[in-house]
């Protein structure tokens, strides 16, 4: 805690002001006058590197913040568990940057407010003011690369040109001097701080960013940095060649050529990362708590940018579908008669896109839930496997099937072969006999559409078998498998079409049922389990 | 008298001999005009005309699945339709087998009767193609428009099949019935359509509701224009050339195809029908 010199009150940062305030006199202080650090910055010792912080660490999660307050933590930021928090006194190392918070709790909450407006289906929860208030402001962790590119450029350019039935390419070499730079490109330094949150409060204006000094953090809580700045290096270097070659192309002298990419850019612009800040970004954080998911709300505390996990209420969104379905119910009567082939033929095709929409749910599941798009969380709870991610998508794609898996996928291509071809031949029946019907080409697609999607989740399925159901799948197989036939046999009593398009409709239904409650565990995520040693590797 | 020349003796039995050749080629050639003749007869035969509306109808039975009495009773009910436009009813076996469709067949019934664009409705039974179907010319168009044909034919249909005994004069009935009321101004039932549209509208409803809900709740990741913005970078390159190396040529002739000529307008010109139908 930091106290007033004049009265001896507790002292926190002010947004407004942007200086240090007195809870009790209200005196107000240059938030450097507090820092004892010498101004040398070529002194190294450990004392003048590390700075005093009570570490409250969550007795639920393990999850740890940083206060330079010793007043009692009632809840963790991580898990949602409100529970007093265990605290001690740490020595952490001194980033070298922070970026103030320039939006204070009040605009925070006013800019989740006005997303919440817009958020029709959210659960009354989110919206609660009580549940609202416990935003808590976190300075979270964030390594800033500096990188250059420096030396001589040497590209490979063309220009072509038709003439008669030749293509006439000239090729040019594109020679200079390159002379670049890219200095604060940021990721989020803590194995807590999923990467797509961090993602999605960018951009942080890291030209706002001051000199460190532990007086900022009064008030406010940090993370700790424990991911090595290596582990972004490679997607920071690779960003600035990205970024460099696009530029090149629009350069005024080489604009007039198509520059080739060449085999490794990074070589090629002498991509170099010069040294590497440790800096603190402000961020609002609240989380809700659900069962054995948590959601997470965070404000970008210098611009106000909201990112937040958003549930769905089942219950509303019933209710927001029933209401939905009055006008364009009208609209259909009104303006449509779909004819039962095609009503079926719809039905088919929406249990199709349910199909597909189910999967690609379950796949972003696996990849949230497996830290796959988290290499600084991968990289302290798998480092090995953060390494090789790449590397295991190649494999995946080469493994062998099982033997219960190859009995399925043979199942599943000879019904798929067996319905195309009825169907097919069905249209050329049909055309032979001078009525052509499209309908059976459409289920051809229908059913091709179905068993691809359903061959890709079920080879996700043993990447995530506590969530996924097959119970959606299989209704969706048997309404289209069910269609398919009826268009087949095409028969002459409505009664079949109608009664295929009531089983298609109810298993989409059904399967809307699983899509929003996988889309409520993809707006959430798994507990945290942290298993902390200390952070930064440099340190 | 004796006929000296033999050959003329011979000339009898040639002239029977070709004129049973005439006759034979002659005879299919003279039965398939009388049947035509007999066709257009028929047809004109049949035609009763409204004095005060100046519509007129033809029930035209060529496959004879109406009895007498159900030909009266039809009759009358088209005398009813007849207020408000031409009506034809029509059952065929062959007719419509030069015909690549039954709307084909019904539209060129109904044009060759009562002239292209004439107001106008007709109803055929087609056991040739296995269907019947409800066509609409003129002005009827607006009230027998393609929907509601297409849901007459889904309510009539059933009477025409075999789960139904074939039962032809109800289901031609029924079809007349139907379009009565809509040229009376009326309503015709059409609950499975409207059960089903109700389905439709309640799956479309959520799966826009969860688009909705994707495209609000899922938070939007800056660009990389947006985050370089906010560091700072300079792409600088001096002395910047450009040197000639050398020039290379590839054979690629430009292709063939035509590339979208123009295949003209479509469609327009006259009238046109409307109409729906439904296999039997």
């Amino acid at each position: 805690m930091i106290s007033c010199p004049s009265c001896g009150g507790n002292v926190k940062f002010d947004i407004p002001s942007q200086k240090l305030t007195c809870d009790s006199c209200r005196q107000s202080y240059d938030p450097y006058a507090f820092d004892h650090k010498t101004s040398d910055a070529e002194e190294n010792t450990t004392v003048e590197n590390d700075y005093e912080v009570t570490v409250f660490t969550c007795p639920q999660c393990g999850g740890e913040i940083l206060s330079t307050d010793n007043a009692a933590a009632g809840f963790c930021s991580f898990c949602g568990a409100s529970t007093i928090l265990y605290s001690r006194i740490s020595h952490e190392r001194r980033p070298n940057y922070i970026i103030p918070f320039k939006k204070s709790k009040e605009d925070c909450k006013q800019a989740y407010a006005s997303l919440m407006k817009h958020a029709i289906f959210a659960p009354k929860e989110l919206k609660d003011p009580k549940y609202i208030d416990s935003f808590r402001g976190i300075y979270m962790p964030y390594w800033a690369y500096y990188i250059t590119q420096k030396g001589p450029l040497a590209l490979h350019g063309e220009k072509s040109h038709r003439s008669g039935d030749y293509i006439i390419t000239d090729h040019y070499n594109l020679t200079g001097e390159i002379d670049s730079y890219y200095k604060g490109l940021s990721y989020d330094a803590s194995s807590s701080f999923a990467d797509s949150i961090s993602e999605s409060l960018a951009p942080y204006d890291v030209k706002g960013m001051k000199a460190f000094t532990p007086a900022y953090l009064s008030g406010f809580y940090a993370d700790t940095a424990d991911v090595a700045p290596s582990v972004y290096q490679q997607s920071a270097e690779n960003t600035a060649d990205t970024q460099t070659m696009e530029k090149l192309d629009k350069l005024s002298s080489f604009s007039a050529y198509k520059i080739k990419q060449p085999p490794s850019v990074t070589n090629a612009l002498h991509t170099k990362t010069e040294h590497v800040d440790s800096a603190m970004f402000p961020v609002w954080f609240m989380s809700y708590r659900k069962n054995a998911r948590v959601a997470y709300v965070t404000v970008n505390g210098q611009t106000g940018k909201v990112a937040a996990d958003i549930p769905v209420d089942p219950v509303k969104y019933l209710f927001a579908s029933l209401l939905l379905a009055v006008p364009i119910f009208a609209v259909i009567a009104m303006f449509f008669t779909i004819l039962p082939t095609y009503l079926l033929t719809i039905a088919g095709a929406l249990a199709v896109c349910t199909t597909i929409i189910y999967t690609a749910e379950v796949s972003a599941i696996i990849k949230r839930d497996t830290h796959a798009d988290d290499p600084g969380r991968l990289y302290k709870t798998d480092p090995g496997r953060m390494q090789n991610v790449q590397l295991e998508q190649e494999n995946k794609k080469k493994k062998k099937t099982t033997l219960a898996n190859q009995t399925i996928n043979k199942m599943i291509t000879a019904i798929v072969i067996l319905i195309c071809a009825g169907n097919l031949l069905a249209v050329a029946m049909s055309a032979a006999a001078g009525s052509f019907r499209i309908a059976p080409v459409l289920w051809v697609v229908i059913v091709i559409a179905l068993a691809i999607s359903i061959g890709v989740g079920i080879s996700k399925r043993k990447h995530l078998p506590e969530y996924q159901s097959v119970l959606s799948y299989l209704f969706n197989i048997a309404a289209v498998l069910t269609g398919a036939v009826i268009t087949l046999i095409n028969p002459v009593s409505d009664i079949y079409y109608y009664g295929g398009t009531v089983a298609a409709m109810a298993a989409v239904a059904i399967s809307f049922v699983d899509i929003i409650r996988y889309h409520n565990i993809l707006s959430t995520r798994k507990l945290p389990q942290f298993d902390r040693s200390g952070g930064d590797d440099r340190a | 008298m004796h006929n000296l020349n033999p050959k003329l003796n011979k000339l009898p039995h040639i002239f029977c001999l070709l004129a049973a050749i005439l006759l034979l080629f002659a005879a299919p050639v003279s039965a398939s005009a009388e049947e035509f003749s007999t066709e257009e007869l028929s047809a004109e035969d049949l035609r009763i005309s409204h004095e005060d509306s100046g519509y007129s109808m033809i029930l035209y039975d060529e496959a004879d699945f109406f009895d007498e009495q159900e030909e009266q009773l039809l009759t009358s009910q088209m005398k009813e339709i007849m207020q408000y436009c031409n009506i034809s009813v029509v059952t065929t076996t062959e007719g419509s087998r030069s015909y690549s469709s039954t709307e084909d067949y019904a539209v060129a019934c109904y044009e060759d009767w009562f002239s292209p664009g004439a107001n106008g409705v007709i109803f055929v039974i087609d056991r040739c193609k296995d269907q019947i179907y409800l066509c609409s010319e003129g002005s009827s168009r607006k009230i027998i428009t393609n929907g509601r044909a297409s849901t007459i034919t889904d309510n009539t249909y059933v009477y025409a099949t075999s789960s139904h005994g074939y039962d032809y004069y109800t289901c031609a009935s029924k079809t007349l019935e139907q379009v009565n009321t809509l040229m009376q101004g009326g309503r015709i039932a059409q609950p499975m359509r409207y059960i089903c549209s109700a389905l439709l509208s309640l799956i479309l409803a959520l799966l826009v509701n969860y688009f909705i809900v994707m495209f609000k709740s899922r938070s939007r990741r800056a660009n990389i224009d947006q985050i370089l913005e906010g560091s700072y970078s300079s792409v600088n390159v001096h002395n910047a050339h450009a040197a000639f190396v050398n020039q290379t040529r590839v054979y690629s002739p430009p292709s063939n195809s035509s590339g979208g000529g123009s295949s003209g307008g479509g469609g327009g010109g006259g009238g046109g029908h409307s109409g729906g139908g439904h296999s039997i």
